[in-house]
């Protein structure tokens, strides 16, 4: 039992998030990620490859190039978490560990192994519950912090 | 039924939209600058705030985003102020964020390895603001590179 009043809203927002790992990390699940993504095309959808997408359909289609030329032994994993909730806007950050490998017959869109990354979700509260409606994911720096920090 | 966020997007204030940008750009002149007190003007206080830097790298408060400032400002030569553009905003009742691209050049003058790459730069940000008592601040931003490569699978 908790006394915060936002421990259940938290809770929410946080299975919507985890909700979006297990589609990316279950062979890019376009289905579930619909359930979890807002459906207005406007949205604004960063992608660790550094392009932009706008809305769920882009998405899915990126992954639907993506399900048959990259395996993931390891799936993401969050962790860091951070969430924070403020009305009907809520917004997760984290940092992310996976490790995948390109089996397509193109050149490789990206490198094999371990992928450290970091992952911005907002979301808002629709009729039907958390959607998210913008997402920004990058490499995250295994180096040292410049200047000591 | 709809939510307040929902009625929020689509009144689209635009008094309320101009107030964040105003925040917005504050943000793109203190980083452009490095200046640490211009940044104190738009940076929320929380010492828990998250900012995911260009670099990769992630620092946590206004003090760490001031002392990377600090650490900068006198080793980073400006040849192209950085530029944001693409700006989108969005407000639901006390939050707000815009995404945005942006261009810059900058060349490392300090004597130390260069952490950044010299030359121009196109990346893309993201800012999260909430509204308090004394406006709106900045509350989280995450900045990563621009990929100039065409879109995989013809998206």
């Amino acid at each position: 039992m908790t006394d915060d009043p936002a421990f259940g809203e938290r809770s929410q927002v946080l299975e919507r998030h985890a909700a979006y790992l297990t589609a990316n990390n279950s062979s890019s699940d376009s289905a579930l990620l619909r359930r979890v993504w807002d459906a207005d095309p406007n949205n604004v959808y960063f992608n660790m490859g550094g392009h932009t997408y706008h809305g769920v359909e882009h998405w899915s289609k990126l992954w639907d190039f993506y399900a048959t030329r990259i395996v993931a032994p390891i799936g993401y994993t969050s962790y860091d978490q951070r969430v924070q909730v403020r009305g009907d806007v809520a917004w997760v950050t984290c940092h992310r560990y996976g490790y995948s490998k390109w089996i397509g017959e193109e050149p490789r869109r990206q490198p094999d192994g371990p992928r450290l990354s970091r992952s911005t979700e907002i979301l808002v509260r629709r009729a039907d519950g958390w959607r998210t409606v913008h997402v920004h994911f990058s490499t995250a720096s295994n180096q040292a912090r410049p200047g000591g920090i | 039924m709809e939510s307040n966020a929902e009625a929020s997007r689509r009144i689209g204030d635009d008094a309320t939209r101009q107030e964040v940008l105003k925040v917005h750009q504050g943000y793109v002149a203190a980083s452009i600058a490095c200046d640490a007190d211009l940044l104190a003007q738009v940076w929320d206080p929380d010492p828990s705030d998250v900012h995911f830097a260009l670099s990769g790298h992630t620092y946590q408060g206004l003090a760490h985003l001031q002392q990377i400032y600090g650490y900068y400002r006198p080793q980073l030569e400006i040849d192209v102020p950085c530029e944001a553009f693409d700006e989108d905003v969005e407000v639901a009742d006390d939050v707000a964020w815009v995404t945005c691209s942006r261009f810059g050049s900058t060349r490392w003058v300090g004597q130390t390895p260069p952490p950044l790459a010299d030359g121009p730069q196109l990346y893309r940000s993201t800012e999260i603001m909430v509204r308090g008592a004394g406006g709106w601040q900045v509350v989280h931003s995450h900045f990563s590179p621009i990929s100039q490569e065409p879109r995989p699978g013809d998206i």
